[in-house]
């Protein structure tokens, strides 16, 4: 027996599926080789979620961002950060215009549907936090006047852990309200060697043609929404939540946000799969990458060099599965 | 002076107290806390800054080295100041020669202490140790030894208390270092546990409500000793911080999470107090107390100390033990392999139905030097060979300074002059002498008359008839009836004796060290129904049937005539321990009896008497072939003059060898009945087990999302079985994936596992679950498919010995084990109510 509301939520998960499927290939046309990075960025585009790309430079950061924005029709926008970015130069700012003799508004690089922050850790703390404001409300207030941002929103933030002086790491707080965090890596050699060949003439990006649009996207993102989480799903992951609060190797757990977070990536993970419910694998597979940026070492986890991801691991494997 | 080192002091007086069961009053806990002060206040001197504490030490040792210092004689005098003079070189802070100084800094003290209290009218000035207050301090130490030798409690004489004091001091000084320098105030248990195991080593048996007290008195100052370091320790660290959660008050359980260390420590625990019940029973221990009854203590004044250990107990326990050499000897005696030593001579007390130890009452010393001695009951007429035993106790013996000698000794050629005999009972001992090669020579009348000349028409006098010649003991009437039974035809009393002697001696009766008689009213069940023991038992039998029939007899303790070594000496050793019955002749005195058999099966070097029908040396050499004591009891009849007694004990009335054979092999078969149903019960209940939960699964299940659930535990189950177990985390693809990986599934099977987890997940998580059907089929085809994967072995295991059901019975005792974590969950509450309770009074 299947219900009218049933039958529609089937057909926008298959809708969903094709598309998502269109969107991960067609990223995956310029970043070569890394497809769980590409679904997972898509994973955060459908929960809501914003997302930190952390890696070496010349791996594909910007690259992964623009594809991603370029394949789904909507305005992206990018903000190198320095250090003299001001948060007026994010946020837009109100400019007296001479002809109508009043203040009128000008928008920033923040009003697109997807932001890309290129090396947030070089900006001053000040035009972080500006950033970061508008990420967790999806709006931006200027001289006292709220203007919304269009949804689908969603920054895609890179830094590099690398190089490190002269720029101001994002805090725990700050890194608390991306969804997820992903590392690249380096390509395999059949995958750098693909990537000799499709960019040595000219640049693949450009041939990229959008293959959703904004509208679809935000289809989805209610579709996602609907996805059926069991309570038993819902208290394994307060569970893993709180697992990582009580771990001796973990100076800091992971906040409430952090499990809202995890909840609403798993549903879009569930989503994905063109399941239109959550099981214990989803949350397993969106475990580290939602909660490792989150979590502190102790200091015996470091001098160990125990991190975070392999303590999260080791959770995942003790930590006993939901009963129904 | 720290708290750590009061502490410690205080731990070693309380733990002291647990002596207060082995020592008569109190007088001494005054001197041992003094001896724990005086260390402790050496402790705190040593502990002092290094020059300071140099001083210290170097006037301690040297007052405490005046003796030495003042004796004649380079000697004495260098050594003395070689300590001095490292004593004042410790000033340098050299670390061994600090930890010399400190030692000797302790040892001054505490012989300080013991000379002021003990020996301070012999001391120069009340304080300062001489010679002649040393060699008093020598004496009583001396003395209090000679005091140790019997039963608890000692009386608190000053000896006693000098040593009590030293002991105490001692262990004050080894708990202060390793408790307070070395700051090991775990290891400082073991010197405590010596003062515990004070009244445990001694052979007082009684252990009551007081002595449990008292224990738990004196643990508690270990504990303290413990705390106080734990918090000593946190002082040195400072307060623990962590940045990591800061909780507020209302937050349940503050502080670092112990529940996990405490749950195992409780587990320790509760699998320590099992072990503690387990073990004893289990160990296969004869219950000595039962079986002889209390040891009687002395009345603690002196003069009629009973010796220490119950003698019959001591025999077994000499005769379980590997031998030991006791002594070698040459005789002059024509057949020494029946000359017997004898240490003592038990009588029997109906009060405690038991043969307690002599009592060293009415002791005497011997008429002169070395002096002839009267045998009692012996005539002047009465013929006797003179025969000189040259005796050489060996060194290992260190036990109770009496005497073994033939019996019965005339003349005795020893050392010293504290010799004393026992009540006339030709026993002598000196409590001041310790055994170890000792070397004494006895001439001793062996009366050993043809057995037609023992006469009975002499009655024994009427003070050895009232001793010895009755029994006022349990069943008198059962055994007396035993008794004239056995000795039915018999005219004599010496004919008497020997129809219970060869009663004993004809195999009716098995030679074991482990009888297993009952503590109550043993003797009849022994001659009766069980029918095993060793010479304690025959001894006794023998001597109370013997007193049922109105003839004197007493049971004796010592050693048999040992094995002839090299030359002329003979050699004893502890497996020769042996209690044999001696029986009341007038005129003869006491004659040894010989109811235990010998031989192999027997007590090895045991011999029966030329009186009491043995056969001398031919006779010895039949009577010592294994297994043919019929043969030799035989042969033992027939030197009985003038009679020829049918071997009667074969056909004994009332039950004999073959009845209890018989019953004790039907005994057998339902016993190993009972082991082979027991085991195939132990083998097939995890087998038997796995196919009920599996019948009972699938009859339970019930709706899509039931027969989902079934099949699901049924596969996890069975890939447990198969070796192949699921982890807690793992989710039903996972297990899908990594099964079909690791057992390579065909196609058909893989296919199955993976329905069977799309179904389990959907029962789970889904809105809806899937529809159940082919399922049951599914577990099989996988469970087939896995089974052929692993080994052969792996596959009989799983059948016989499947894992899930050990799983779960792990699981099961895992829960038991937990059981004591019940303990914590009131006291978060209980904390919670109470924080409570002072908020709101504080608001």
């Amino acid at each position: 027996m299947v219900t009218q509301t049933d039958q529609q939520a089937e057909r926008s998960l298959d809708e969903l599926v094709g598309i998502a499927k269109q969107v991960s290939s067609a990223v995956q046309t310029v970043i070569s080789g890394k497809a769980g990075a590409v679904r997972l960025a898509l994973t955060v585009l459908l929960a809501e979620g914003h997302i930190l790309i952390e890696d070496v430079p010349g791996v594909g950061k910007t690259q992964l961002a623009k594809a991603l924005a370029r394949s789904i029709d909507c305005s992206v926008r990018r903000v190198q950060f320095t250090p003299d970015l001001l948060p007026s130069d994010i946020t837009g700012v109100n400019a007296y215009n001479q002809e109508l003799r009043e203040f009128e508004f000008k928008p920033g690089p923040i009003f697109a549907n997807i932001v890309l922050g290129d090396e947030i850790n070089r900006a001053s703390p000040k035009t972080q936090s500006a950033l970061l404001e508008s990420m967790e409300e999806r709006q931006v207030t200027v001289d006292g006047s709220t203007y919304q941002l269009e949804p689908p929103f969603m920054v895609i933030a890179t830094q590099n852990p690398v190089e490190m002086e002269g720029t101001y790491p994002l805090p725990e707080a700050q890194r608390d309200r991306f969804m997820s965090r992903i590392s690249i890596g380096y390509p395999d050699r059949v995958s750098e060697l693909a990537m000799l060949d499709s960019h040595g003439g000219g640049s693949p990006l450009d041939e990229l043609t959008p293959v959703a649009h904004a509208s679809d996207i935000r289809a989805l993102v209610a579709a996602v929404r609907e996805v059926h989480v069991k309570e038993s799903i819902r208290r394994y992951i307060i569970d893993l939540v709180n697992a990582t609060r009580t771990a001796a190797e973990l100076r800091l757990g992971a906040s409430p946000r952090a499990a809202l977070h995890l909840l609403r990536a798993s549903r879009a993970h569930a989503a994905l799969d063109g399941r239109d419910f959550v099981i214990p694998d989803d949350v397993q597979a969106l475990a580290i990458p939602v909660l490792a940026h989150r979590l502190l070492p102790s200091a015996e986890a470091m001098v160990g060099r125990e991190l975070p991801d392999q303590v999260l691991s080791s959770i995942i494997q003790r930590l006993a599965l939901p009963s129904r | 002076m720290n708290r750590l080192a009061v502490t410690a002091a205080g731990a070693v007086l309380l733990a002291s107290l647990s002596l207060s069961s082995v020592i008569a009053s109190a007088g001494w806990i005054v001197t041992g806390a003094g001896a724990v002060a005086v260390v402790a206040i050496a402790g705190a001197l040593t502990r002092r800054p290094r020059l300071p504490a140099a001083v210290a030490a170097t006037f301690l040792v040297l007052i405490a080295l005046v003796p030495l210092l003042t004796r004649p004689g380079w000697a004495d005098r260098s050594v003395a100041l070689v300590i001095l003079v490292i004593t004042a070189l410790s000033a340098t802070g050299a670390r061994p020669l600090r930890g010399i100084a400190v030692l000797a800094s302790y040892l001054s003290a505490l012989l300080l202490y013991l000379n002021v209290t003990f020996a301070h009218s012999a001391s120069l000035g009340l304080l300062i140790p001489t010679d002649s207050s040393m060699s008093a301090l020598a004496r009583l130490w001396e003395a209090a030894f000679a005091e140790f030798r019997y039963a608890p409690p000692i009386p608190d004489l000053q000896p006693v208390s000098l040593v009590t004091a030293a002991g105490i001091g001692g262990v004050a000084i080894a708990v202060d270092i390793l408790a307070v320098r070395l700051r090991r105030p775990a290891v400082a248990g073991l010197p405590l546990l010596l003062l515990f195991s004070v009244p445990v080593a001694s052979n007082l048996k009684v252990f009551g409500f007081p002595q449990m007290i008292i224990f738990a008195v004196s643990l508690t100052g270990y504990l303290a000793l413990l705390s106080a370091d734990g918090r000593e320790r946190l002082r040195m660290w400072g307060r623990l911080v962590t940045f990591r959660h800061i909780q507020s008050a209302d937050e349940p359980g503050s502080g670092p999470d112990t529940r996990e260390l405490s749950a195992s420590g409780r587990r320790i625990g509760l699998a320590a107090v099992c072990l503690a019940i387990v073990v004893p029973a289990i160990l296969p221990t004869v219950r000595a107390r039962d079986l002889f009854g209390a040891v009687p203590t002395g009345t603690g004044h002196g003069g009629s100390h009973s010796t220490g250990v119950s003698p019959l107990l001591r025999v077994q326990n000499l005769l379980e033990g590997k031998p030991q050499p006791v002594l070698s000897y040459t005789t002059t005696a024509k057949d020494p392999a029946e000359q017997y030593f004898q240490v003592y001579a038990l009588n029997y007390d109906p009060r405690q139905n038991d043969w307690p130890p002599p009592t060293y009452s009415g002791t005497r010393a011997p008429d002169g030097p070395k002096l002839p001695w009267a045998v009692p009951g012996v005539l002047a007429s009465t013929p006797a060979t003179k025969v000189t035993t040259t005796i050489t106790i060996s060194s290992s013996d260190t036990g109770e300074a009496i005497l073994p000698m033939p019996y019965a000794p005339v003349r005795l050629d020893i050392g010293g002059s504290g010799w004393l005999e026992m009540g006339g009972s030709l026993t002598v001992f000196d409590p001041a002498v310790t055994m170890p090669d000792l070397r004494y020579t006895v001439q001793s009348e062996e009366v050993s008359p043809p057995p037609a000349d023992i006469p009975n028409y002499l009655g024994p006098p009427a003070s050895i008839s009232t001793a010895y010649g009755t029994y006022n003991g349990p069943d008198f009437g059962q055994l007396r009836h035993i008794a004239v039974e056995h000795t039915r035809g018999a005219t004599t009393e010496l004919q008497q004796a020997r129809d219970l002697e060869n009663w004993f001696q004809s195999g009716a009766f098995t030679y074991s060290l482990k009888p297993n008689l009952p503590a109550t009213n043993w003797l009849l069940s022994f001659l009766t129904t069980d029918r095993r023991g060793f010479c304690s038992q025959f001894a006794q039998a023998f001597a109370i049937l013997a007193r049922t029939l109105g003839i004197p007899a007493r049971v004796a303790i010592g050693y048999t005539a040992g094995t002839p070594g090299p030359g002329n000496t003979w050699r004893i050793t502890t497996a020769d321990a042996h209690a044999w019955p001696e029986v009341y002749f007038a005129g003869e005195g006491w004659l040894r009896f010989e109811p235990t058999p010998s031989g192999s099966r027997g007590q090895g070097t045991a011999e029966v008497p030329a009186y009491a029908g043995g056969g001398g040396s031919a006779g010895r050499q039949q009577g010592a072939a294994p297994g043919d004591s019929s043969t030799s009891s035989t042969g033992r009849l027939r030197g009985i003059r003038g009679r020829t007694l049918p071997n009667r004990d074969v056909h004994l009335p009332g039950g004999g060898q073959m009845t209890a054979s018989t019953r004790h092999a039907g005994s057998k078969t339902g016993f190993a009945l009972a082991v082979a149903i027991v085991l195939f019960l132990l083998i097939a209940w995890p087998a038997m087990t796995r196919l009920l939960t599996r019948r009972r699964r699938w009859l339970t299940a019930s709706g899509d999302a039931g027969i989902a659930k079934a099949a699901w535990r049924e596969l996890t189950d069975d890939l447990a079985d198969y070796g192949l177990p699921c982890g807690p985390g793992e989710t039903p693809r996972g297990v899908a994936r990594r099964v079909a990986r690791e057992a390579r599934l065909g196609e058909t099977a893989t296919a199955a596992l993976s329905r069977l987890a799309a179904a389990e997940e959907r029962a789970r998580y889904a809105r809806l679950p899937e529809p159940g059907t082919g399922l049951k089929a599914a577990v099989l085809t996988v469970r087939r498919a896995v089974a052929a994967s692993v080994p052969r072995r792996q596959r009989v295991r799983a059948r016989l010995l499947p894992a899930s059901t050990v799983l779960a019975a792990r699981q099961l005792l895992q829960r038991g084990s937990e059981m004591p974590n019940w303990l914590d969950s009131p006291w978060p509450t209980v904390r919670r109510r109470l924080r409570e309770a002072t908020a709101r009074r504080a608001g």
